[in-house]
């Protein structure tokens, strides 16, 4: 599942990064804002298009939290185990 | 305590009704409904120029936007206990906050003023020309050459962000200087508070 998740995260940011060079090679570790250059308000869009694509609600901590790539995936895997679980 | 942000106005554009939502605290919204995107920007801007400065004292604090209320007529920031206050400055697209109290240099210039920025890559100009900035900034107010002094990131490790920026000469770190950067779309700016205890070279 995670694999599909960071496939679709990565797909998100992609319009948004300026290091599309970093978004290629991009893994869990990948951190959004300094390494893919995205900068902060773009990073509130990044989030807003998460929660459509999940269908989940991200509070302020959780948008908070997410500054890798793997940050979004275990942000998202948690907020839909708990939906569905 | 000293943060700042900059905004390219031709760039950010229109921000979304979700965005707004989002970012904006109710009252806020009201206030900036006749701006337009310009009105949305400089509370974005205010925002995170204060953010900076407060994250300095609490590296952890969450970037809560909506909490940290721009009251633009009064020129305050309040978040939490703390008001602190802040100034705009624009020049062409480009539009500046920057926190006030003690004796705040502050400047912005477009990336391609730096002449070292234009050999990089794209991505990394923007970082590099906010440094080149800063250098020249501080060089001036401490009697140093830009190239002696060193502008440096530290990591704090993976899951925190990376602490606020450090300066340094000749391999010491010049703990009397709080320095701020920002940069979006084609510009870049800098932002610091030199303590007394710092002396000219």
């Amino acid at each position: 599942m995670s694999d599909d998740v960071m496939t679709r995260v990565i797909k998100i940011i992609k319009p948004f990064a300026k290091n599309q060079e970093a978004l290629a090679q991009a893994g869990g570790q990948t951190r959004i804002l300094e390494d893919l250059k995205v900068n902060s308000a773009r990073l509130v869009d990044i989030i807003l298009e998460l929660e459509n694509e999940f269908g989940i609600e991200l509070g302020d901590e959780d948008a908070d939290r997410v500054r890798t790539v793997g940050d979004a995936v275990e942000v998202i895997a948690a907020k839909t185990t708990s939906a569905t679980g | 305590m000293v943060g700042n942000d900059i905004v390219d106005l031709d760039e950010a554009g229109e921000p979304s009704p979700r965005f707004v939502a989002r970012v904006l605290a109710p009252a806020e919204r009201e206030r900036a409904l006749g701006g337009g995107a310009k009105a949305v920007w400089r509370l974005w801007a205010a925002k995170e120029a204060v953010y900076k400065a407060l994250a300095r004292r609490d590296p952890e604090l969450p970037f809560a936007h909506a909490r940290f209320i721009v009251d633009a007529e009064a020129g305050v920031v309040r978040h939490g206990g703390h008001t602190v206050e802040v100034c705009w400055q624009e020049r062409g697209a480009a539009l500046t906050c920057v926190t006030r109290g003690g004796d705040v240099l502050s400047a912005m210039a477009a990336i391609d003023d730096d002449p070292g920025a234009r050999e990089l890559p794209a991505a990394a100009r923007p970082s590099r020309a906010a440094r080149w900035l800063a250098r020249r900034l501080l060089g001036e107010r401490l009697g140093s050459e830009p190239d002696e002094l060193e502008v440096v990131r530290p990591s704090r490790g993976r899951g925190s962000r990376a602490g606020a920026p450090e300066v340094w000469r000749r391999g010491r770190r010049l703990d009397g200087v709080e320095l701020s950067l920002a940069h979006d779309g084609a510009f870049v700016a800098c932002a610091a508070l030199v303590r007394p205890t710092v002396r000219p070279w």
